[in-house]
């Protein structure tokens, strides 16, 4: 095969899959902007329709079977059976990213309105404090119904310089009621591509 | 440019497998019914593969720092359902052997291989229910939607090829082969392994558009490199009968090219080829498809068409994975482009 025809089978082939992953991506939708539960994703919208009332229905049972939450709480009163004083993040490698729910439980029977998280930073007791870390709460401000609970997503990117070690941290709500929650943060070396990693 | 596959990636799909094959094991029902179900699945299961889907799915949820437990059941999730799609392509496709066996209808007939394709689908979902607990409700859902996408997208996808060999479609364009392979091959080989494992990775926030393109690309060149291991490869590391494509009539790449490029007696013996069934398609026929195809440049037009996908997947990788510190899940994502336009197996 000639240069030229190796060009022309390359343009085909260029032309050919970017139109494949057009269309690929129009039926599925771009996410580019995914925040949890703000997906523009048809299936996810079916999904989420068709499913909305049985997760709601069975929090309750996925809490307490697998303790997935943390609670933040204030004041003590509104303290719930079964919640977990500790946010664990991790293990994430440097650079990485670590995620996960905290539930903002709010057992008055007012609401309580603009609840904002904010981070601190990480402190290690070998090194002392790492470089700043990036939080991300998503939502960023909630308002947590009278006897609810809300859910926010709580991130942590590490820097990448940030040595191996477990550090702790505080989330601390701002705008509303609340005392900090801990958090701790196991930071792991990239694991070794070896069958016993896995 | 595209070499040859590594061993670091060999390596690296192997210790997946390993992993994968025993999360694998310890899911399949130890009772019975036996001989008709559980010893046939166990059997086909155990054979193992490329595990190219969990190794995928597993590298793009560690490459953002998570441990491989949290993905785990994803991962073992798309390779039971890779092994359902397996044993109801062989009996659509009539395909004799695989991963160096005999098919599973070959083996036990088509009812008991239907049954147990069903039966693999089935306990497919099971690991995706430790997704609730694992990931909590919100990305349990979230993958479990990107599971029936995947579902229908490769369920249509062979609809439109099944449909071709009905038709008897021979005015087919590259456009129209790589919108199937989209759907039939990458959706679930690529796209949504990539997808699932990086929204499991980065907790809902990847950039899908660029891994969904990542994974287009990749899935895409992967599957013309399998076509055209079914012309040209060793039969023995293949796993399948060499020229089985061109005796079921598939409508690969190659053929495409053969039908719109050859001469107008030669095209109509081509029409007359795929209008036959597979079983009074000749060797001798099959033989000379597969010369016509060497003779019209079409493996060669093939083989250049896998080699620019994977130009633009390695591209695409940069977009959607390249910004990710150093880490062995990065690299294989890099190097999987190289593997799979460069493997003979």
């Amino acid at each position: 095969m000639s240069h030229q025809d190796a060009d022309q089978v390359r343009e085909e082939a260029y032309r050919a899959a970017a139109g494949a992953v057009d269309r690929i991506l129009d039926r599925i939708g771009i996410p580019g902007t995914d925040r949890l539960g703000e997906v523009g994703h048809a299936s996810w919208d079916r999904f989420q329709a068709e499913l909305g009332r049985v997760v709601d229905l069975n929090l309750d049972m996925v809490r307490n079977a697998f303790g997935l939450y943390s609670t933040l709480l204030d004041p003590e009163s509104l303290r719930g059976p079964g919640a977990s004083d500790v946010l664990v993040l991790g293990p994430v490698v440097p650079g990485g990213t670590a995620g996960s729910v905290l539930w903002l439980h709010n057992y008055d029977d007012e609401p309580v309105t603009d609840v904002a998280l904010v981070g601190s930073v990480l402190t290690n007791t070998g090194s002392g404090p790492a470089n700043p870390p990036q939080w991300t709460f998503s939502p960023s401000a909630v308002t947590v119904p009278a006897r609810s609970a809300v859910p926010v997503m709580v991130e942590l990117a590490l820097p990448k310089d940030a040595p191996v070690g477990d550090y702790e941290a505080t989330v601390t709500p701002g705008g509303g009621p609340g005392e900090p929650v801990s958090v701790r943060v196991e930071v792991v070396a990239p694991s070794p591509v070896a069958h016993d990693s896995w | 440019m595209v070499t040859t596959a590594t061993q670091f990636t060999t390596d690296y799909l192997e210790a997946v497998r390993a992993g994968v094959t025993d999360a694998v094991a310890a899911s399949l029902p130890a009772g019975g019914p036996r001989d008709s179900l559980y010893s046939p699945l166990s059997e086909f299961v155990g054979r193992g593969g490329k595990s190219i889907r969990p190794g995928l799915c597993i590298a793009a949820a560690r490459a953002h720092g998570v441990v491989t437990e949290r993905v785990m059941p994803s991962a073992v999730a798309l390779e039971l359902l890779h092994n359902a799609f397996l044993v109801h392509d062989d009996i659509e496709d009539g395909s004799l052997s695989r991963r160096g066996l005999p098919t599973m209808h070959a083996e036990h007939g088509v009812p008991i291989a239907i049954n147990v394709g069903d039966g693999l689908a089935a306990l497919a979902l099971q690991p995706l229910t430790q997704n609730l607990g694992l990931l909590g409700t919100t990305m349990h859902n979230r993958v479990m939607a990107e599971f029936t996408e995947l579902l229908r997208m490769t369920i249509e996808g062979q609809a439109i090829e099944l449909g071709w060999r009905a038709e008897n479609a021979v005015d087919l364009t590259g456009d129209d082969y790589i919108d199937m392979v989209a759907l039939k091959t990458c959706a679930y080989t690529t796209i949504f392994p990539l997808r699932i494992g990086a929204l499991i990775g980065t907790s809902g926030r990847a950039d899908l558009a660029s891994v969904t393109r990542f994974g287009l690309y990749l899935g895409a060149a992967f599957q013309i490199t399998d076509d055209l291991l079914n012309l040209t490869g060793d039969e023995s590391r293949y796993g399948k009968e060499i020229d089985g494509d061109i005796a079921e009539g598939k409508r690969t790449l190659m053929l495409i090219h053969l039908l719109s490029t050859t001469e107008r007696s030669d095209r109509d013996f081509l029409i007359d080829f795929l209008s036959r069934t597979r079983e009074s398609r000749s060797p001798e026929d099959i033989s000379t498809v597969g010369e016509m195809m060497r003779a019209r440049g079409s493996i060669e037009y093939g083989r250049q068409y896998a080699l620019a996908l994977a130009d633009l997947a390695s591209e695409a990788f940069e977009q959607a994975f390249g910004s990710l510190p150093d880490s062995p899940d990065r690299r294989f994502l890099s190097e999987a482009v190289d593997f799979v336009v460069s493997r003979d197996l």
